[in-house]
């Protein structure tokens, strides 16, 4: 009775896995393409369609499709992932734009801006979580490392930092800052009370 | 061929290749990868974008045809239908039950299996490497003793621990929750494994092959070697880059041994007339060919059925792995009787006969 029940689920499996390749083959002579790429390259067309008519949305989706499809072609995804993080950015669309610095940043180790943008967006987000903050964390910090004379890097680490809990290390990061730039420091930080004026 | 006839530098350490001594240093050993290594992890020189451009066609020509390979392997294998019925008869339709699954709820079940092929990944390809050093050590004739063994098993892991705990999203961290995960005691602890595995990664393993010397039952080269590179893999390479080029060399890997598995199967069939060069070619061409099917059609019908591109092609992807480390798991059997145990065993290679240098 196994055996039997096991031979027709086996028959089964082969009808469908032949329809699926069928199906499969149709849509693909029909859309995308046989060959391996060409799927992602025929999203460019789309995105500059979607673009092109002020659709954000759609392109932002398509953007994201594109660099799933691209998945193991790393260098390729490059000015995709700029493209997206910028037209996300610009959206105000946050998990678009984190998706694709995210990816950035994976691929480009010692960029200091995406990892700052990334940072940034990650505390901006209303939905991230404490996990996410330390990955702004450890983004921002990198950021710093990368170029320690920027005043952006140690103000978006001190609010992470505030975001934490880490109300001495805020306040430290806050003051180094300033240090940096007392002008713009007066300008950003004075109204909100974090530090003194002197 | 007889253990007389194997060259003198092979005997010397222990080898009896598969194909033939720089071949299966090479391909199943894994060199290949350590040799091309510069090319792909640094700078953005004209090779790695060349190498980065022609990733679509190695991923169709390696690793399409390598995951395509054990099912193939599974349904030509003499007796797999008789011994494994349900794998062959009732895997495939639990597995497409399971991909529709996911296509048609990409949220939960979905993001599930792809965060399983993700964890489950590293895994496979420890375990490869420890088998392979094992079959290699088999045949050596110096079989490790069950603690040996166990140690063995345990240092090939090392690396699959390392990205286990390691990576967000998958893992421990797709296990557990993140209000556990974050208690202070527990990320310190996870931070300090991580932080250990990484060299432990490539020392145990040397340490328990130098040990296994002194002790007089030394493990061949390549075994050191497979679990060495797996490490270089896993440990050494970013873990979203190690995905993409761990798979182009342990489908490689895989590829070049399930091939000498099937020749030798082939050629051991009563009235078999033909070469080992024409089984292992339409060996290959079947694998490419159902790699084709399964990577480039098969998420093609998930759109024409009206689901979303992305998830078609990742719900595609990871159904297609997990059913491959599945059926992996019962294919490589060496069970006495078993023909993998006859080919591993064999002193007489009608194959490797048309290998010149093999034995």
């Amino acid at each position: 009775m196994r055996q039997e029940v096991l031979t027709v689920t086996g028959k089964l499996s082969a009808v469908l896995l032949a329809a699926l390749f069928g199906l499969g083959a149709l849509h693909a002579l029909f859309s995308t393409g046989w060959l391996p790429g060409k799927q992602a390259r025929s999203y460019d067309d789309e995105i500059r369609r979607s673009l092109g008519r002020g659709d954000t949305a759609a392109a932002l989706e398509q953007m994201r499709v594109a660099v799933l499809l691209r998945v193991d072609d790393p260098l390729g995804q490059e000015p995709l992932l700029r493209r997206m993080a910028e037209t996300a950015h610009d959206a105000g669309d946050l998990d678009a734009e984190i998706f694709a610095l995210r990816r950035l940043v994976n691929i480009r180790v010692v960029d200091r801006d995406a990892r700052l943008l990334l940072a940034t967006a990650l505390l901006t987000r209303s939905s991230t979580s404490m996990a996410e903050l330390k990955e702004a964390a450890d983004n921002a910090e990198i950021a710093v490392k990368l170029d320690p004379g920027a005043v952006t890097g140690w103000l978006v680490l001190a609010q992470i930092n505030e975001e934490l809990g880490h109300e001495s290390e805020a306040r430290a990061l806050r003051d180094r800052a300033a240090r940096l730039a007392p002008l713009l420091s007066l300008v950003v930080m004075a109204p909100a009370g974090y530090w003194e004026v002197p | 061929m007889s253990s007389a006839s194997v060259p003198a530098r092979s005997a010397r350490f222990g080898l009896r290749p598969f194909l033939s001594p720089a071949l299966d240093y090479l391909l199943i050993g894994g060199g290949l990868s350590l040799l091309t290594l510069p090319l792909y992890v640094s700078g953005d020189g004209p090779l790695r974008g060349i190498l980065f451009a022609s990733l679509p066609w190695l991923l169709l020509f390696g690793n399409g045809a390598h995951f395509a390979s054990s099912t193939v392997r599974l349904y030509m294998k003499p007796g797999a239908r008789e011994a494994l019925p349900f794998l062959t008869m009732g895997l495939p339709l639990l597995a497409l039950a399971i991909l529709l699954a996911g296509l048609a709820f990409p949220g939960s079940v979905g993001s599930g299996l792809v965060k399983l092929y993700f964890t489950w990944s590293p895994y496979h390809y420890a375990a490869q490497a420890y088998g392979i050093a094992v079959v290699y050590a088999f045949r050596s004739g110096v079989t490790p003793a069950s603690r040996a063994k166990k140690l063995l098993w345990w240092s090939a892991m090392l690396p699959f621990f390392y990205s286990f705990l390691g990576h967000r999203e998958i893992g421990l961290d797709w296990l557990l929750p993140e209000a556990f995960l974050g208690l202070p005691a527990v990320s310190a602890t996870v931070d300090a494994l991580v932080v250990i595995l990484r060299p432990a990664s490539f020392v145990v393993p040397a340490g328990l092959a130098a040990w296994l010397l002194l002790s007089r039952k030394p493990l061949p080269a390549i075994s050191l070697l497979v679990i060495l590179v797996n490490a270089t893999w896993w440990i050494l390479l970013p873990f979203w880059e190690a995905f993409v080029w761990a798979t182009v060399f342990h489908g490689i890997q895989y590829l070049a041994l399930v091939t000498a598995f099937h020749v030798r199967d082939r050629s051991a069939r009563e009235g078999d007339s033909r070469s080992p060069a024409f089984h292992a070619v339409t060996f290959y061409a079947a694998c490419v060919a159902l790699g084709w099917l399964l990577f480039q059609v098969m998420p093609e019908a998930g759109m024409a059925l009206g689901f979303g591109a992305v998830e078609s092609v990742l719900v595609v992807v990871a159904a297609i792995n997990i059913h491959h480390f599945i059926v992996d798991a019962y294919i490589w059997r060496l069970k006495p009787g078993d023909t993998n145990r006859k080919i591993v065993e064999a002193t007489q290679d009608a194959a490797s006969s048309a290998v010149p240098g093999a034995t």
